[in-house]
């Protein structure tokens, strides 16, 4: 067991390390951040990677040329054994505004640098697919919106007649595409495979349909107690989860300490949410591969909670209980003997589930040996949460960066070895229990107490990050304060960012009827296909398979292992 | 294949143990429970149009704008949040968050709460200072303290501008009466 | 085949496509909750379709974000008529809190034409069923602005 390293021991190894390229700027509690000549960066993330193993997690892009009279580019790591997160924080001259591409060395931060560029207007140089990834595709070029000399609610001209940017299919292999608009719900994705015949060859992807603008109306129309608001809808689903690391993340800036019975009340409305968001999950993993009568039942086991969470907390969804410096209201005076028949009865039903399904051989064939990420690649793109778990990675940011109450109570990690489709679904049931458990301590174990720190006016130019295990993985906040009661730049990461980015490496050689489920196994904040066009590669011809064709080919498929 | 179907019963089983579980809504109603937020009320009496709503509503649904001798205090309720920041912030507790979820229409200008408010003017150049009923509430919460004489809290009906003329020609007058 | 003919069975069992234009999932959950065992929808023959070509109504969530717009309108004109268009969620309703953001067109009635809002953040599945039985003209609007001029 690796002995853990406080902040300072960990910053001081570093200035040994690279005494030139790297400045101690702050190592305070679980934060430390140097300054870094940009030069450094792809050595030091060589060094991070291979020596520190560690996890690359966003980057954040800051216009401060009104203050500072520079572009800030930093880049967050985490040091999951020492509980540390670290910020590489790199100036960057607006005549030049370009860094080298970390991509390359780490390729988890594909996305963080286009959106780098894409945001900011500062260019990765030397990234392998340096793409429009964030902006819709007919916004103009060279306008960027998270610059300070943008208002955010100019909306610049259409540039008309732009298409996503796409990859050619590789040689021999034809290409058929998916979206946006899917019947199985959530959100619009446009997906290209490229095939063989049945078999997937490649991929090719344009997403963010529903980039709203929120980091901007954060730092420019929002003020620090409106922030939770606008973050509990960032995810209609994990929104809680948003809200709590906003308000974290602030509290971390501006040094303040919440109340105790604020942190169990955040705990346990986490863990309701993750119940609720599990049971979800498996209700319409169950739907995308046809079996609805599990579909309903998962659901029918769900609503309770949003009953509970509407009478707790005032809405199903969208709690509006987060403020910084603790939570809005308290809990209702019976709330435990509200919540504890709920989740007593969901672990029931869920173990009398999990015991019908464990020998229903049609799920098996349908998620074993399915949508297969090895460790080494789950490592390498730095996916998190039940994606990175059912691949063998033993993470959770509960118990390497923990926060609320997390401290306080006993859970195990599920972790699965196989890296299939089976074994995320593994990982979300046996999280279930677990946070059925983590409930009942809270109820437990909550302490009486005000609600609410009293604080005075936050002061401007510090930096809190902060991490919350949402039921989708890890999500990442950065705050940085500004003047005037309003934070300068808030960065939002969700799991789905990092996640999403091992969709090719878990749909290389599967067949097109195990895309759909596979990249649902990943419970991405979007569905995948239930219409698909087909080319066949030797007639030509264009076939659409609708859901009831991809069901009768896994029933084809189904017979033809038992015959 | 066994296994296959011992599995099917037991799936059968969860649903059979499950039961008939549909509400029987909308023919019985299934109100919300607890503190739930739906669609905010305001209690028109008791606005003194100050703006702190305003200022809190994190979708911006409420506006105030002096127009024709009154002050119009609007809210745009078809994309409130129900986050509840108005009736947290009134100091009037005119806001209240009701029941109501039932709200849908063809027009979002139902959604639509307008209050007009009289303004109250100067008393020397008749510029607005701010809505009447806002003066009165401050009035009458000065003189409840009885640390203020009458003539004082009747100075409140004045702009800055006037308030500080009149300041100094007090001033000057005082000065001439004691030399 | 008469107008009357075509209401009545315009009314009777309602096949509706739903469509995220670019909302958080929030309403897109609710809408499905309606389909699940406590709501259960299909008791008035409402269902959900996979095309827009075999719909009546298209249930749109979201505050049309400037990406999904284009597609949004092709899905529009590819549902047959007669159609109805409902706008589900304050996104839809009037843009919700990022109404005047950037990225957004600010609420469905800036896209398309619109029949019905649902206002909510989320709406509950309760508001939906009683959304759309509305929309067909069972129950009754509960609605009208106000208006208060002190005197």
């Amino acid at each position: 067991m690796p002995i853990r390293r406080t902040a300072r021991q960990i910053a001081e190894q570093f200035a040994i390390q690279f005494p030139e390229w790297m400045q101690l700027e702050m190592a305070t509690g679980d934060t430390i951040q140097f300054g870094v000549d940009r030069k450094a960066l792809p050595p030091i993330t060589r060094y991070l990677r291979d020596e520190e193993q560690a996890r690359f997690i966003v980057s954040v892009g800051t216009d401060r040329r009104l203050d500072a009279g520079y572009f800030e580019i930093t880049n967050i790591f985490g040091l999951d054994q020492d509980q540390v997160f670290l910020l590489l924080r790199t100036e960057v001259d607006p005549a030049d505004p370009n860094i080298p591409s970390i991509t390359p060395e780490i390729h988890g931060a594909n996305w963080a640098e286009r959106e780098l560029q894409d945001m900011l207007g500062v260019t990765a140089v030397g990234h392998p697919d340096p793409r429009r990834l964030v902006l819709p595709d007919d916004w103009p070029d060279g306008v960027h919106p998270l610059r300070k000399d943008f208002a955010y609610n100019q909306r610049p001209e259409i540039v008309p007649g732009r298409n996503p940017e796409l990859k050619s299919p590789p040689e021999g292999s034809t290409l058929f595409p998916i979206g946006p608009f899917y019947p199985t719900l959530e959100e619009p994705v446009f997906i290209n495979l490229f095939v063989h015949g049945e078999h997937i060859v490649g991929m090719d992807y344009r997403g963010f349909f529903a980039h709203r603008g929120i980091e901007k109306l954060g730092d420019a129309a929002l003020t620090y107690q409106q922030v939770p608001f606008i973050a509990e809808r960032i995810c209609g689903i994990c929104g809680f989860v948003h809200s709590s690391c906003y308000c974290q993340a602030a509290e971390k800036a501006a040094g303040i300490e919440i109340p105790p019975r604020a942190r169990y009340i955040r705990t346990l409305l986490l863990e309701l949410e993750r119940i609720h968001s599990h049971l979800l999950w498996i209700g319409l993993a169950c739907h995308f591969i046809g079996f609805d009568t599990l579909f309903m039942q998962a659901w029918r086991i769900r609503e309770p909670v949003m009953w509970l969470t509407e009478y707790i907390t005032g809405n199903r969804k969208t709690y509006g209980m987060n403020q910084i410096g603790g939570v809005a209201r308290d809990l209702p005076e019976d709330a435990k003997d509200r919540i504890l028949p709920v989740i007593e009865r969901i672990a029931a039903e869920v173990a009398g589930v999990a015991d019908a399904i464990v020998g229903d051989s049609s799920l098996a064939l349908r998620l074993q040996g399915t949508g297969i990420l090895s460790a080494a690649a789950a490592r390498d793109l730095c996916v998190i949460g039940p994606t990175a778990r059912g691949s063998g990675l033993d993470i959770d940011a509960r118990r390497d960066h923990p926060f609320a109450a997390y401290g306080d109570m006993e859970f195990e990690v599920c972790v699965e070895q196989g890296g299939d489709n089976w074994a995320r679904t593994m990982v979300r049931i046996r999280e279930l229990s677990e946070a059925i458990k983590i409930a009942r301590q809270v109820l437990d174990k909550i302490p009486a107490g005000p609600v609410m720190a009293d604080f005075a006016e936050i002061p401007p130019g510090r930096v809190g990050v902060s991490s919350v295990e949402a039921p989708r993985g890890e999500v990442h906040h950065y705050v940085r304060t500004g003047a005037g009661q309003r934070p300068d730049r808030w960065r939002v990461r969700a799991p789905s960012f990092n996640n999403l980015q091992s969709i090719p490496a878990l749909l290389q050689g599967m067949t097109i009827a195990d895309a759909p489920i596979s990249i649902g196994s990943l419970d991405p904040c979007f569905s995948c296909t239930e219409r698909l066009g087909v080319v066949d590669q030797t007639t030509g011809q264009l076939r659409i398979y609708k859901q009831a064709d991809l069901l009768a080919e896994f029933r084809h498929k189904r017979e033809r292992r038992t015959r | 294949m066994f296994r296959h179907t011992i599995s099917e019963l037991k799936e059968a089983l969860v649903c059979l143990q499950a039961g008939q579980v549909t509400l029987r809504y909308p023919f019985q109603p299934h109100p919300a429970e607890g503190e739930f937020r739906g669609l905010p009320a305001v209690e028109a009496s008791r606005c003194i149009g100050c703006g702190a709503c305003a200022n809190a509503c994190p979708a911006r649904v409420i506006s105030l704008e002096d127009i024709e001798g009154y002050r119009l205090v609007k809210f745009e309720l078809g994309r409130c949040t129900y986050c509840a920041s108005c009736r947290d912030a009134c100091p009037q507790e005119a806001i209240s968050m009701s029941p109501m979820f039932e709200t849908a229409t063809g027009a979002a200008a139902d959604l639509v709460i307008s209050l007009r408010l009289k303004l109250a003017y100067c008393r020397v150049c008749g510029a607005p200072l701010g809505t009447r009923r806002a003066m009165e509430w401050v009035q009458s919460a000065l003189s409840e303290t009885g640390e203020y004489p009458g003539e004082m809290i009747k100075g409140l009906e004045m702009c800055l501008p006037c308030k500080r003329r009149q300041a100094l020609t007090t001033a000057i007058l005082l000065e001439e009466v004691a030399a | 085949m008469n107008r009357g003919l075509l209401n009545w069975c315009f009314k009777k069992s309602i096949w509706v496509y739903h469509v995220n234009a670019g909302s958080c999932n929030g309403c897109d959950i609710e809408i499905l909750d309606v389909l699940t065992p406590y709501y259960d929808c299909e008791r008035f023959g409402i269902r959900l379709v996979h095309t827009p070509r075999h719909a009546d109504a298209l249930l749109v969530a979201g505050p049309v974000t400037r990406q999904v717009r284009e597609r949004l309108l092709r899905v529009y004109e590819a549902v047959p008529q007669p159609k109805l268009v409902i706008g589900v969620g304050s996104c839809a309703t009037g843009g919700g809190i990022w109404f005047d953001s950037y990225a957004t067109y600010g609420g469905l009635g800036n896209v398309l034409p619109v029949n019905l809002y649902i206002p909510g953040c989320p709406p509950r599945p309760e508001a939906i069923l009683y959304g759309v039985a509305q929309a067909l003209g069972l129950v009754p609007k509960q609605v009208a602005a106000q208006e208060y001029v002190e005197t």
